[in-house]
């Protein structure tokens, strides 16, 4: 049982089972406006280390952002603009920090959401005429930044730990 | 041993670039995607067809949060049994007055109608269906409903409750079909307002308070008047209530309504088979 959890594969199929399981309460539950599970799917991405799919996980993320959407009735590849976009920026950060350096990847990841934030506000104004709830944005924003550092502990405790 | 080091170092260097550029490529595909389908909405079927199959797998999934959800509500429901109980005996008392009184208004219409010898634009039918669950979220209002294609529903059908409009059906599957909801981003429904008539566009702004635009008389306006379903478009019914006024923005142009109803406080739905071209022939 020790070996099967700290197996790598038994860690990439836990992966891809947290997603599954955000998508699917993010389309069968409502808990408020402010509480968004398609960037709680996004930080996590963002947070985790490495993936045994290698070349292939960028278009597993893809596959899981079609599923998203159908399920959930976003656009065709609404979802997996969001899944790849925290993914590049992961491989972003990478290049200037450690898994380790929970801060500098704070920064990053802090810049990133806002940009992510201000473009689909852009987009809605420019493309269905409607202006967001600036507040609403920045509940939003910070929920994001609150929680990042618990989810950052989980996964390099699960990550690193296990890597010994 | 350096250049062992140097060698690993350009295999991570490839690696994270061959990555960073297949996960840029995977965004403008997904981008493109975006694209086509808000314009031509040619993937309504195959959507339709695989979201029967994948909800199977997502609800499984997702039962425990589902149950920790339900008993929640089901404490706060408890909380709410006494309050509604004494609601419940008021309107008991007011019910038989306000049924007499609707009687006497539905035949004074009827007359009316007679002497105006107005063409009717009701004949068509309609179906009751719970609401499997309320998926709006981020910039999208939507519910699912537990009836589709095999019980007569179509695209653009008028979903309504009992108190008034809720939206219309935009994807059909074969059980499950998805409604878009008033306070989509997408949404847009002509309405009428006041006595005068006043024509606007209702548009959904992904809060509880959608607005109307493209009014013309927005000076006959005042909070309180009641908006109801224009019928223009040939997608809704007309004189549907939709909710009353509740602020008045004479800089923008704009009016907020406070709707009769809200998806999240509803299990069914009824849904109406109404379509214009269908009634002219």
């Amino acid at each position: 049982m020790g070996n099967f959890l700290i197996n790598n594969y038994s860690k990439e199929f836990f992966f891809h089972l947290i997603i599954l399981f955000i998508i699917s309460i993010s389309a069968l539950l409502k808990i408020n406006n402010y509480f968004d599970f398609l960037l709680i799917a996004g930080l996590i991405i963002f947070i985790r280390n490495k993936s045994l799919l290698y070349l292939y996980y960028p278009l597993a993320l893809f596959t899981w952002g079609l599923y998203s959407d159908v399920l959930i009735g976003y656009p065709f590849g609404y979802s997996g603009v969001i899944f790849l976009f925290f993914l590049f920026l992961k491989e972003f950060s990478a290049i200037f920090s450690i898994i380790e350096n929970t801060n500098v990847r704070l920064y990053i990841y802090a810049l990133g959401l806002i940009t992510l934030l201000l473009f689909e506000y852009l987009a809605i104004r420019f493309f269905f005429s409607v202006s967001l709830s600036i507040l609403n944005i920045l509940v939003k924003y910070f929920l994001m930044l609150i929680i990042f550092y618990p989810i950052a502990k989980i996964f390099m405790y699960i990550e690193i730990y296990n890597d010994k | 041993m350096r250049a062992l080091e140097n060698n690993s170092f350009r295999f991570i260097k490839d690696n994270y670039l061959r990555t960073i550029v297949i996960t840029i490529v995977l965004i403008f595909i997904s981008l493109s995607l975006i694209y086509v389908d808000s314009t031509k909405k040619i993937y309504s079927d195959t959507r339709s067809n695989i979201r029967d199959i994948i909800l199977v797998i997502s609800s499984t999934i997702a039962t425990p949060a589902i149950l920790v959800e339900d008993g929640l509500l089901s404490l706060s429901e408890i909380n709410n049994l006494y309050v509604e109980l004494d609601e419940y005996e008021r309107q008991q008392a007011l019910s038989s007055n306000i049924f007499q009184e609707l009687s006497i208004l539905r035949q004074k219409v009827e007359a009316y109608e007679r002497d105006l010898n107005l063409i009717k634009d009701d004949n068509y039918k309609s179906v009751v269906a719970e609401i499997f669950t309320d998926s709006s979220n981020r910039y999208f209002s939507s519910i699912l409903i537990k009836a589709g294609s095999s019980n007569g529903l179509k695209e653009d059908n008028t979903i309504v409750s009992s108190k008034g409009l809720i939206g219309r059906i935009s994807e059909v599957g074969d059980k499950v079909s998805r409604g878009l909801l008033l306070t989509d981003i997408s949404s847009r429904v002509p309405v009428s307002i006041s006595s005068n008539e006043v024509q606007g566009i209702l548009i959904g702004q992904n809060h509880k308070k959608p607005r109307v635009f493209y009014l013309k008389n927005i000076s006959e306006l005042k909070v309180g008047d009641l908006v109801v379903s224009s019928g223009k478009g040939g997608i809704f019914p007309s004189n549907i209530p939709i909710g009353t006024l509740a602020r008045i923005n004479q800089k923008k142009q704009y009016i907020e309504i406070d709707l009769f109803e809200r998806a999240d406080s509803l299990s069914r739905v009824r849904i109406i088979n109404y379509k214009l071209k269908k009634n002219i022939k």
